[in-house]
């Protein structure tokens, strides 16, 4: 016979297992144990695929928030995640290059983690980099350049989180089964789950092609979009789906092939060179077919993230359509043959598009409509400054 | 170049579409030697229906039905074939569909199809209602609507999401 208070509790179980929404209520049956991370999806958004071995849990999601934000994970204190990463600029920081470690300045522009969760792969140009934890681990121990500059300061890292009370019971809480949870795998297991947890899908586009919004989007903004997955600009099969961008994974979705473009940004030797170290895939693989190869980052909030391309190296939106619609500024003189392209190495998408200044305008317009205000807003509230 | 990327553009939306077969809910293909009453009418149906053949595929598609009109594929192939052929033959296609989705209410080929017929038609919300059914059946279908309904443009490949039984 079920006595009355385990009825109770089998009710609320039953009851916090049908809810879609609030990702901070479920069961507890044991008041020691981590609480299960409960999605809070946009409308017609997948879930996350989250690996076996680093289950979402409030706890972690919290102390990978805090730890994103402390300067203290960094070699020598002075800078976190959040330095390249702002919630503000939708996890970016507004810069060309990244500044890291000590003014240490990075190749590469900071990419947005805007929806990271569903990216098949991470970072511009690493087709093997596909897990979020194995990422984090390129910025805290990268020494070419420093950018956190943990490498080799791990103790003295962890010794300074272990000083703090407060930390030891927050590791302690998210990983409850270690007699020493205040380790460095802990501690980027918990950032990789909070930045799982970054899903943007609430723009005025969002609402329009999820909410059931019809006038969501002006006129203008809905003129962009026909332009943007028009065949002509043909815009949307790179950056494509529901995250306008590469490939990417989600509860229950095969496994897709990594993606990466040669937008025709360089051709250093007339044979489409791109000016090292940034060759793109190519830095990884040495072959020249990878040459110039990046990934195609979302474009949810693009209009935040400024500068654009791996480099920083085009300004504004304006000009980065500028840039397309001449099929590359680095494209050869003579666009017309297959066999300069071959030779360049550009993305056969790199063809070039007629623009007018109306159409211009317009597809500015509809990238201005994929920034998801209320992301941001609940970013910058949930930052730890 | 513009017939390079075209072509492009067509092979990567087949590709799509052929890719998404395997995983579309609800419509897993049969045994090759299916039996039932109508499957291989149907079966010629889409032969001819991937060939462009829309007025002799519409022919074995109600054949089809008539020996069984319980299939859903086959409204939905029918209401395919039918709006193929042309605007005056929207309406009858947009009721094809429907009861396609009447009889298999998770038959995502259907959602694309009709959402596909609702932006033609110029009803904007209809199709966007399905696009958010689909997004429950099938991501890359609901991906590949969303982009024909924003850009107003009827996608390549639609011909191969009929599949033989």
């Amino acid at each position: 016979m079920v006595k009355p208070a385990t009825a109770v509790a089998l009710a609320v179980m039953l009851l916090v297992a049908g809810c879609d929404h609030g990702h901070q209520i479920t069961h507890r049956p044991d008041v020691n144990r981590p609480v299960g991370y409960v999605w809070e999806l946009p409308e017609g958004f997948p879930v996350p695929l989250v690996p076996p071995d680093n289950p979402m849990t409030v706890e972690k999601v919290d102390l990978g928030r805090r730890l994103f934000y402390d300067t203290r994970l960094s070699g020598d204190g002075s800078v976190s995640c959040a330095t390249c990463h702002l919630p503000e600029l939708a996890f970016t920081d507004g810069k060309s290059r990244s500044v890291g470690m000590q003014g240490s300045i990075h190749p590469r522009s900071a990419m947005s983690l805007t929806n990271v969760a569903y990216n098949a792969t991470l970072g511009w140009d690493d087709p093997a980099l596909t897990r979020l934890e194995d990422q984090i681990r390129v910025p805290l121990l990268n020494t070419r350049p420093h950018e956190m500059g943990v490498a080799g300061r791990e103790d003295e890292v962890l010794s300074r989180l272990r000083k703090d009370r407060r930390m030891r019971r927050l590791f302690g809480k998210a990983f409850p089964d270690d007699e020493q949870p205040v380790i460095m795998r802990n501690a980027i297991y918990a950032i990789a789950a909070f930045e799982r947890t970054l899903i943007s899908g609430n723009s005025p586009y969002d609402r329009w092609a999820y909410g059931g919004e019809s006038t969501a989007l002006n006129k203008g903004e809905r003129a962009g979009a026909r332009l943007f997955f028009s065949k002509r600009l043909s815009c949307f099969q790179c950056h494509a789906g529901f995250n306008f961008s590469g490939p990417v994974v989600y509860e229950g979705s095969e496994l897709p092939e990594p993606l990466f473009h040669n937008t025709a940004l360089y051709d250093e030797d007339g044979r489409g060179a791109y000016p090292e170290p940034n060759t793109g895939v190519h830095r990884m693989t040495g072959r020249m077919e990878d040459m110039g190869k990046f990934r195609a980052p979302t474009l949810r909030n693009i209009a935040l993230t400024a500068p654009y391309m791996h480099d920083g190296s085009i300004p504004t939106l304006e000009a980065v359509l500028d840039h397309y619609a001449a099929g590359g500024r680095a494209r050869p003189v003579n666009p017309g043959t297959s066999e300069t392209e071959v030779e360049s190495g550009s993305d056969s998408l790199m063809t070039g598009f007629e623009l007018s200044p109306e159409e211009k305008k317009k597809l500015i317009a509809f990238l201005n409509a994929l920034t998801d205000e209320s992301f941001v807003r609940r970013a910058i509230k949930q930052a730890v400054r | 170049m513009n017939k390079m990327l075209m072509g492009l553009t067509a092979t990567a939306v087949a590709l799509l579409f052929f890719g998404t077969q395997v995983f579309a809910a609800g419509s897993s293909p049969k045994p090759k030697r299916d039996t039932r009453p109508g499957v291989s009418e149907y079966n010629d149906g889409v032969k001819l229906m991937q060939r462009g053949k829309y007025e002799k595929a519409e022919k074995r598609f109600n054949a089809a039905l008539k020996k069984n009109p319980n299939m859903a594929e086959a409204y939905n192939n029918l209401g395919y074939s039918m709006r193929k052929q042309g605007p005056q033959y929207y309406d009858e296609a947009l009721s094809h569909y429907n009861q396609a989705i009447a009889l298999k209410s998770n038959l995502a080929e259907a959602y694309m199809y009709r959402g596909v017929l609702y932006m033609l038609m110029g009803n904007e919300d209809k199709a966007l209602a399905d696009h958010r059914k689909l997004t429950q059946l099938d991501r890359k279908l609901a991906d590949a609507l969303q982009a024909a309904i924003a850009s107003g443009e009827e996608p390549d490949g639609l011909d191969g999401l009929a599949r033989k039984w």
